[in-house]
């Protein structure tokens, strides 16, 4: 609750900045509000805190989500907050970040549906106009205006499918939702109706197969900033709000509703890495790998329980450092602003920048899930959890995947060592202290989640 | 104790050789390896005198919410692959002084794969080993990419596909069995997992297991990058794949897969050994038809370690313990072998042996190493190829003579190719005009093939450090076969 009175709070003094004249402390502001919202929840963890009457629980999933959500803003900012507070906008960016956090948090401690879509629409609404912000850039108007219409349709969709499951069931609240459904009272046709628009919107924000398509346009035309936020937090609160559902509704496996997202999870898995490992766009071929990533920690949704929550947790944590850092270098490399990328940019990187080179291996062999890095524990935790419950199919869409997956994350690699620069590209691609902390402390980060995963595996007991 | 320093130090030295002064490079992996050597051999004196030295195991707890320890320790199995790497790796990191850019990153990452290599033969976790396992992979990636000759890209994408596809259906195998135990990823824990488990279930573990291995070692039909990888890495690359990588291999056979699975290993042993063996002859008939020297010695090494997996694959005694030599022998006389290839290539710049001619007249004294190294790997008496070849096919022998002889085919036709290339190479007319070898490769011959006559003389020297152990381990899981 906390935090969503911090992160309101500064979206609304961010939008009166301007006028009021104190525009310059905002991004300090901004930083300190998420230090005191990472603070107050170490302090208070493991309390359940009840807010809105009922319809929102601070309880340990939630806290343990938004503590690493925080963590994850914070390691963003310290990455790429740089780059917009350069920004003539850059209060208005404030804003619409907070505001998306707010959105973010009350997804992750929902008990009502009703909370559940006005964290979605809260979290959307600022990120259609974040992907657009660079407004005379014709792909990311395109992309907002996709984002945008694919977004709409989704939010219909899922206020759709909450008016069937009350229409079903005679309420908003989750706990008696499950009442109901743990007394065995059968439910009338359109419950299930009610559940599969559920599921497709929570699965439009996740990005998994067949809901995929707005991404790799999204991703490519939105800047580096915003992508990177909206591939590795908005995917964490979508999948962690899903798993959020199936857990208080159901308390565990889903039943016919899990065989659903086992296919859209194990097809996400295959055709994500299939199609990414024909693409040539380094920002598309990370959104498709985005895909199968997300088909990944669908898993977990569906093995639900303590053992799900944990591995989402740590696998959201390790997936989002790892985009960081690969988006990171992308920004650096990807200097020609025609969108007509390739990996051939790559080329002899590790001749041009031995650390952006190395900083963009770490960050693809983790996502690849190469031990020790955080990567492959996480992969390891997920298939663990799906042995656990016998779902092969998972396991084997999710070994097939990350063998198809390996193979265009090389091509980055082999780009960057074993091929020479193009000529026309300057040599030298200059970093500053900064650049090597920000790399340097993410890449580690990776390395030591790799070595010690408890300290993120183990956060959550219920 | 000294088990985690055999481990770490190797990966501290990957990290201090990049800050070295680069022409201080050399001396510094030198003086590291030999630190090395002297860390295994107060391993092996405290093994010597008591094979439960409270410095050859260590245990600490590590992801404990699964049950995963860092478990490491050695027994005199272990100490004999822990031995060759310290051996080799000064010889690995000394060979092709000059004309190598970079010497530092290539010796980081070196010193990197020793590291995992090290953790992979001394692990006793699961999810411990499946690290090293992986862990070793990056760095010869690399070192293939970066230093390696035309073709690299293809041939070092198809290496690494392959061996990761291995790798994940380790994994799958592993949680499987994991999930069957007691909790706990030890390797005794896993070793009842696998057993309490059906014969379909232990079906499927065993074949993701195998797998992994027999890609790595390889055998035939999972050996489709081994050739190319060999004749397209860099001099080290070659060594450290054909000394001591395909060894882990070999390693997974004996310790993860077989007394992992004793229903299923007896069910497919059979159609095993015939596969082992026919990957044997398969590999020699290939080697036969290769004009290419490096490709040649690829296939020719691929015979022999095939051999070695044949007589895992038989399991006795004998099978074991020829392997368990042959492994530590078949190292020694590869690295030879591949350095003088090396040199041969390097001095003319000619790769096909069909256009190389009359070397001997020029390189007296390399011809000499040359041939002694050529009649350890055809297996003649007296050379370390000698006792561990004479094991395996014994063991064979005892399993079915008639494998026996269609394997001992092999030990013919390395004979025919190796002196055939000898011959073409170094006799007949001299087409080229060279020098003599440098005083360094010389004294790096004349060690190998010290070497080599030590073992072949003494092949006690070996045996005596692992008989007992091997004995321990067999003998709950002497009547599988």
């Amino acid at each position: 609750m906390l935090q969503l009175m911090i992160f309101g709070g500064i979206g609304l003094l961010a939008m009166v900045s301007e006028v009021l004249g104190f525009s310059r402390i905002m991004s300090l502001l901004f930083r300190l509000g998420t230090l005191v919202c990472i603070a107050s929840l170490f302090i208070n963890y493991g309390l359940d805190i009840t807010w809105f009457g009922n319809m929102m629980v601070e309880d340990r999933f939630s806290q343990a989500f938004i503590l690493t959500t925080c963590l994850m803003l914070a390691t963003w900012t310290f990455g790429f907050g740089r780059k917009i507070g350069e920004d003539e906008f850059r209060n208005d960016y404030i804003a619409l970040f907070s505001f998306s956090m707010v959105g973010g948090v009350m997804m992750l401690s929902y008990t009502n549906l009703v909370m559940l879509f006005l964290g979605l629409e809260i979290l959307s609404i600022p990120l259609y106009v974040l992907v657009g912000s660079s407004k005379r850039n014709l792909k990311s108007n395109e992309s907002a205006f996709k984002y945008f219409l694919m977004g709409a349709f989704a939010s219909g969709i899922m206020l759709f499918g909450i008016a069937f499951l009350y229409g079903a069931t005679g309420t908003f609240d989750l706990h008696q939702m499950s009442m109901q459904a743990q007394t065995g009272g059968s439910f009338p046709v359109f419950f299930h109706v009610g559940m599969v628009l559920l599921i497709f919107a929570f699965a439009f924000k996740m990005a998994v197969v067949p809901f995929h398509f707005w991404a790799p346009d999204v991703y490519e035309g939105a800047p580096n900033a915003m992508t990177v936020y909206m591939a590795a937090l908005v995917k964490t609160f979508a999948i962690a709000s899903a798993f959020r559902f199936f857990f208080l509704v159901f308390g565990g496996e889903a039943g016919i509703y899990s065989t659903l997202l086992i296919g859209m999870s194990a097809v996400s898995m295959l055709l994500g890495n299939i199609i990414g490992a024909v693409q040539d766009n380094p920002k598309r071929l990370l959104a498709y790998s985005g895909v199968g990533h997300a088909g990944f920690m669908l898993m977990a949704v569906i093995v639900n329980g303590q053992v799900g929550a944990n591995a989402l947790l740590y696998y959201s944590v390790v997936y989002s450092l790892s985009l960081f850092l690969a988006f990171f270098v992308l920004d650096k490399v990807l200097i020609h602003d025609d969108f007509y990328w390739s990996i051939g940019d790559f080329k002899g990187l590790g001749k041009r920048n031995p650390w952006l080179a190395m900083s963009m291996s770490v960050a693809l062999l983790s996502m690849a899930g190469i031990p020790p890095l955080g990567g492959f524990y996480a992969k390891l935790f997920m298939l663990k959890a799906a042995f656990t419950n016998g779902h092969y199919v998972l396991i084997w869409a999710g070994l097939i995947g990350s063998l198809v997956a390996m193979y265009y994350y090389l091509k980055f690699i082999i780009n960057m060592y074993s091929r020479n620069p193009d000529g026309d590209v300057a040599l030298n691609l200059t970093l500053n202290y900064w650049d090597k902390l920000v790399m340097g402390l993410i890449g580690s980060t990776l390395l030591i989640l790799g070595l010690f995963p408890d300290l993120v595996s183990a956060l959550i007991r219920f | 104790m000294l088990t985690n320093i055999l481990i770490l130090f190797p990966l501290i030295f990957a990290l201090l050789v990049r800050i070295v002064p680069k022409n201080l490079v050399w001396s510094f992996s030198l003086g590291a390896s030999f630190l090395q050597i002297i860390v295994t051999a107060l391993a092996i004196f405290n093994f010597m005198d008591s094979a439960s030295h409270p410095s050859l195991y260590s245990t600490f707890p590590w992801i404990q919410s699964i049950g995963a320890k860092w478990s490491v320790a050695i027994d005199g199995l272990s100490i004999v692959l822990v031995g060759l790497i310290s051996l080799l790796l000064p010889l690995v990191l000394v060979v092709r002084r000059n004309a190598i850019d970079e010497v530092h990153n290539l010796h980081s990452l070196i010193w990197w794969m020793a590291g995992a290599m090290y953790g992979v033969f001394m692990a006793k976790d699961g999810l411990l080993f499946y690290t090293f396992w992986e862990f070793s992979l990056i760095p010869i990636y690399f070192i293939c990419l970066k230093w390696g000759d035309r073709d690299k890209i293809k041939t070092t994408l198809k290496f690494f596909l392959y061996t990761l596809a291995g790798s994940l259906a380790m994994l799958a195998a592993l949680i499987y069995l994991y999930l069957n135990g007691s909790g706990s990823w030890d390797i005794q824990d896993l070793y009842q997992a696998g057993a309490s488990l059906d014969v379909t279930a232990q079906q499927w573990v065993f074949w993701g297991l195998f797998l992994a291995f027999a890609i790595k070692i390889p055998i035939i039909p999972f050996h489709n990058w081994q050739p190319d990888t060999y004749s397209s890495a860099p001099l080290q690359g070659t060594l450290l794949l054909s000394t001591l990588m395909g060894k882990m291999g070999l390693w997974g056979l004996l310790k993860w897969l077989v007394p992992m699975t004793p229903l299923a290993f007896t069910i497919n042993q059979n159609g095993l050994v015939i596969l082992c063996v026919v990957s044997v002859v398969y590999a020699s008939v290939m080697a036969l038809r290769q004009d290419e020297l490096k490709r040649l010695l690829a296939w020719s090494s691929m015979a022999h370690v095939s051999l070695m997996a044949a007589g895992i694959f038989v399991w006795n005694i004998s099978g074991i313990e020829g392997a368990m030599q042959q492994m530590f022998n078949h190292g020694i006389i590869t690295l030879g072998l591949f350095y003088c290839a090396a040199l041969i290539i390097n001095k003319t710049g000619e790769t096909k042996i069909s256009s190389l001619g009359g070397l001997r007249a020029q390189l007296p004294a390399f011809a000499g190493f040359f041939i002694w190294i050529i009649m350890a790997s055809i297996g003649l008496p007296l050379t370390s190829g000698f006792p561990g070849e004479f094991s395996l096919l014994n063991a064979l022998f005892q399993y079915q003579p008639l494998l026996a002889a269609i394997a001992g085919l092999s030990t013919i036709l390395g004979a025919v190719y190796m002196l055939r290339a000898y011959h073409h190479m170094m006799h007949g007319m001299s087409k080229y005009n060279v020098h003599d070898i440098h005083q360094n490769n010389k004294a790096l011959l004349a060690v190998g093939s010290l070497l080599i006559l030590i073992f072949g003389l003494g092949p006690t020297l070996l045996t005596i450090v692992f008989e007992s152990t091997l004995l321990d381990f067999f003998t709950p899981f002497s009547k599988l076969q």
